[in-house]
């Protein structure tokens, strides 16, 4: 792990280095948080810790303890919980395209998580974005764990909500893809998800709501589908008309903006 | 809540998350390679690949470059390595896209919610001013540093 860190520190920028630095600062706040709620409702130290180790997944403890907390059944609690962290396949597949396929793999997968997927996006390559996941999935695995044991122990005595740190972490998310908003194309297709997850969010069980912006692209596949077709009509008919291929991938930009 | 059922309960959260995240890894590396692999397999092709220049050229909206009837075998080989190259950019692109539109409805719903239920106006206000900050340039820390104060003034007053 050491040697790791030692190629880190040439890969990366300085300003990773910030970024991940602020995310930390932010976690560790968020795990006293978590640690402090969780002795509330009755949880004993080692089982806050090994939730915060093995589910490793932030909002999934926090619904995961909370469902126990209002009496559900633990199956719940884990269905909840699942539910909350299900967006972390479609974070894997983000982040798979860029991992070396080997054991590395396997321990780096767990460290999957939001933050980890929003920091490696600041990397220009692969080994970058590699390096830049490593550090910030590395952080949160000790911090998570470590800072949820100082809440449990601090128990009730503090109140992150009066520290405004429920505002901190949508606020570090939209920093981290604000250099990507100046694509118009990305732009719109966010400002759409943004509108299906947040009208669907209230009618859906927790955790499902942000996944449903992913829905913007059944759009994008349906224009790629409808140019296909145009196209493979068009071979069939031996005239191929550049001009009417710009035409249709123009009506595809559309669609896919709807 | 008994040991017993929490360590089952653990190992079910745990276990599922895990695999979860793995699969999408998979998925992921598959979607990459794929995309790698393509190059020999589109440029041995032949007549075919010609089809594929053109497709090429017909997404780009650069329809003047390599017409299906003029390329030869030569040039549509070359042309066809250019396809599949652009095609692995072109996935990377939309999945680096995806990863935008998610973490931007996580951004969005973990701002307007507190689990299903609208959040209060303090943290409204609060991300609202970091997020304006982030917009005007503001770096990061800043901006945290200005959304988190302005939504924990406005709790410790009560104003709202």
């Amino acid at each position: 792990m050491g040697s790791l860190f030692r190629t880190a520190d040439r890969v990366l920028p300085g300003s990773t280095y910030r970024a991940v630095a602020i995310v930390t600062v932010t976690i560790i706040a968020v795990a006293l948080s978590y640690g402090a709620i969780s002795a509330v409702s009755g949880f004993a130290w080692w089982q806050t810790l090994l939730l915060a180790m093995f589910a490793l997944g932030g909002a999934a403890e926090f619904t995961f303890v909370g469902v126990i907390a209002a009496g559900g059944a633990p199956i719940l609690a884990v269905l909840a919980g699942l539910l909350v962290n299900s967006r972390n396949f479609a974070f894997g597949v983000a982040v798979g395209a860029f991992f070396p396929q080997d054991w590395r793999a396997l321990i780096a997968s767990h460290w999957i998580n939001d933050e980890s997927t929003a920091i490696s996006r600041l990397g220009h390559n692969d080994r970058a974005k590699w390096h830049a996941f490593l550090l910030m999935g590395a952080a949160i695995a000790i911090m998570w764990p470590g800072g949820a044991m100082v809440g449990q122990w601090l128990g009730n005595v503090i109140n992150a909500d009066l520290l405004g740190l429920d505002a901190a972490f949508p606020i570090i998310l939209f920093c981290l893809i604000r250099g990507d908003l100046k694509n118009r194309v990305t732009l719109s297709l966010t400002v759409i998800g943004i509108l299906i997850a947040v009208g669907l969010t209230p009618l859906l069980p927790l955790g499902l709501g942000a996944v449903t912006s992913l829905s913007v692209f059944v759009f994008v596949a349906a224009g790629w589908g409808v140019r296909w077709f145009i196209r493979r009509r068009r071979a069939g008919d031996n005239s191929a008309d550049p001009h009417d291929a710009a035409h249709s991938q123009h009506s595809t930009r559309e669609e896919s903006r709807r | 809540m008994s040991a017993v059922s929490f360590l089952i309960a653990l190992a079910g959260l745990s276990l599922g998350t895990y695999l979860m995240r793995f699969a999408g890894v998979k998925v992921g590396a598959a979607i990459a390679t794929k995309g790698r692999r393509r190059t020999p397999a589109t440029a041995s092709a032949g007549p075919d690949s010609s089809v594929g220049a053109d497709a090429s050229a017909g997404v780009d909206g650069q329809g003047t470059t390599a017409p299906a009837g003029v390329a030869g075998q030569g040039t549509a080989a070359s042309a066809g390595a250019g396809d599949s190259a652009d095609s692995t950019e072109r996935v990377t692109m939309w999945m680096d896209r995806a990863t935008v539109v998610l973490i931007g409805a996580v951004f969005a719903t973990t701002a307007v919610f507190d689990g299903t239920d609208i959040a209060d106006p303090a943290r409204l206000i609060g991300v609202g001013a970091g997020v304006l900050a982030s917009i005007l340039r503001v770096p990061m820390l800043l901006a945290v540093v200005i959304g988190m104060g302005v939504c924990a003034l406005i709790r410790t007053t009560g104003i709202l």
